[in-house]
């Protein structure tokens, strides 16, 4: 087999999980993401989920499609999906979909972990 | 960036809207999954354009309205799948023997049939050129991202304005449906053929099929001009002429029309082609697959090539064959059981390894199948 396809990296800490995913988020990828990731949090998702989008160039309608289910399975279970570190054209992609007034996104990895008042 | 309009557009919507921007005002169609899209698309924007929206009664139907309206003055487009592409056929043939320029769009499902209508193929592309009866000239793209839908249905109306002759637009349920971003061309980055305008005097006599460098006088608005079309062998003013001097003499020009301007016709992408030991030929959604096997492959030190062609047809065989004299072995990955490599095979030269890479199953050929394919030429090639 050639190459080894890095597509994210998971964390379990103490109060969150932390995702960071690698490269184009897209059809290509997307649902393989999106299973690994739950593989991980199982259906309970028991702490919130931060994914640092920091690595990522470029996200299509798959790659929307599974942050929107992780942001329902989190809320199911009383936790919350954070994202940080988009790059300006994610940004201008979450504020067209106008998913920036649905998922949290914060600016810095600090932001996302902050506890809130 | 900041004049360009930013979106985030379907396939499909892409299509229909990057038509309108080329000047098409009259659709016609029947709808069929996964082609709606563009359907509902234009019966939404078409009137703010004071084009014209019609559901037909069928496919037929709605491939011969277009074709009418094209003739009457209107740049014209229908959209559907395989199976109503089988069903347009006939008049595809009878816009290419009239050269009546008109596009249609054909959304790739699984087939024969009705097969798997939420699923995509490439099982068309062959369709596409060979669909309807008689020696034909066509034209065919198949883009790859939706800002490429969007790009080149706009070449697609310009290639038909251009050639006079109908032009094909090959997609696939993947394409179409799916959605991406990305910053619309301002007008000053788009060319757009224009239809010609209706103004002759009534002294001046039309002859819409007389032709320099073999392409014909850009068509006129019938009205105004008048003009016979036919479907019987005619010759240069329209109406028919039963003789073989004349059949060989329009049935030849009607070829080399397009055959003798292929370059100028072919649209297609390379990626990695100069240090190559492995060349990829991918089109369509395969190709981003394809593109991103060939990152990773080439993250790893191996020498891997793309070439993905945009015009299907006519084939871009030339600059293929000079990109083939320099590999030992060749993967083509299509979403059918083989149908672009008969034509790439035509250019092997004697010791190329031809490897098919297919599927059937209305999945797309994934990037680390397209790694694995790579890998096991290598061994192969290894083995010699």
């Amino acid at each position: 087999m050639i190459g080894v396809i890095v597509l994210f990296e998971f964390e379990d800490l103490d109060n969150y999980y932390l995702v960071k995913i690698f490269g184009d988020f897209d059809v290509l990828n997307s649902g393989e993401i999106k299973n690994k990731i739950l593989e991980k949090v199982s259906d309970v998702v028991s702490k919130d989920l931060v994914i640092d989008l920091t690595n990522v160039s470029y996200i299509d309608s798959s790659g929307l499609g599974v942050l929107i289910g992780l942001h329902k399975q989190c809320k199911l279970n009383g936790r919350r999906l954070k994202l940080f570190g988009l790059n300006k054209q994610l940004e201008e992609l979450f504020s067209l979909t106008s998913l920036d007034k649905i998922l949290n996104i914060y600016n810095t990895f600090e932001d996302a972990i902050k506890k809130e008042e | 960036m900041a004049d360009k309009k930013f979106v985030f557009m379907q396939g499909d919507e892409a299509c229909a809207l990057g038509a309108i921007k080329a000047g098409c005002r009259f659709f016609a169609a029947y709808p069929i999954t996964p082609a709606s899209e563009i359907a509902e698309t234009m019966a939404r924007e078409l009137p703010k354009y004071d084009g014209a929206f019609i559901q037909m009664e069928d496919e037929i139907a709605s491939a011969a309205a277009i074709v009418g309206a094209s003739v009457a003055g209107v740049k014209s487009m229908t959209a559907t799948s395989g199976p109503g592409f089988s069903l347009m056929q006939e008049v595809i043939g009878f816009a290419s023997m009239t050269e009546i320029p008109c596009v249609f769009v054909d959304v790739q499902r699984v087939g024969p049939s009705t097969g798997l209508p939420t699923k995509p193929s490439q099982g068309d592309v062959m369709q596409a050129r060979w669909g309807t009866h008689g020696d034909h000239p066509i034209i065919v793209l198949y883009p790859s991202t939706v800002e490429e839908v969007y790009k080149h249905i706009i070449t697609a109306f310009n290639l038909s304005e251009k050639f006079r002759t109908p032009v094909i637009f090959l997609m696939d349920e993947l394409l179409g449906h799916m959605r991406e971003s990305f910053y619309l061309p301002s007008d000053d980055e788009l060319e757009i053929i224009p239809r010609m305008s209706d103004d002759i005097s009534d002294e001046e006599i039309y002859h819409p099929f007389e032709s320099e460098m073999e392409i014909p006088n850009p068509l006129r608005a019938m009205g105004r001009s008048k003009f016979h079309v036919s479907g019987l062998i005619h010759d240069e003013t329209g109406f028919p002429v039963g003789t073989s001097n004349t059949a060989s003499k329009l049935l030849k020009r009607l070829e080399n029309k397009i055959k003798l301007h292929t370059d100028e016709i072919s649209i297609y992408e390379e990626y990695f082609v100069d240090d190559m030991e492995i060349l990829i030929v991918a089109y369509g959604s395969v190709a981003r697959s394809a593109l991103r096997a060939l990152k990773i492959a080439r993250s790893d030190g191996i020498k891997v090539g793309l070439f993905k062609p945009i015009t299907i047809w006519p084939f871009p065989s030339n600059r293929l064959r000079k990109l083939m004299k320099n590999v030992d072995a060749v993967i083509v990955a299509e979403m059918n059981l083989g149908q672009i490599i008969k034509e790439v095979a035509l250019l092997r030269h004697p010791g190329l390894k031809l490897e098919p890479l297919n599927r059937v199953d209305g999945e797309l050929i994934s990037p680390e199948e397209i790694l694995e394919a790579v890998a096991n030429l290598r061994l192969k090639l290894n083995e010699f």
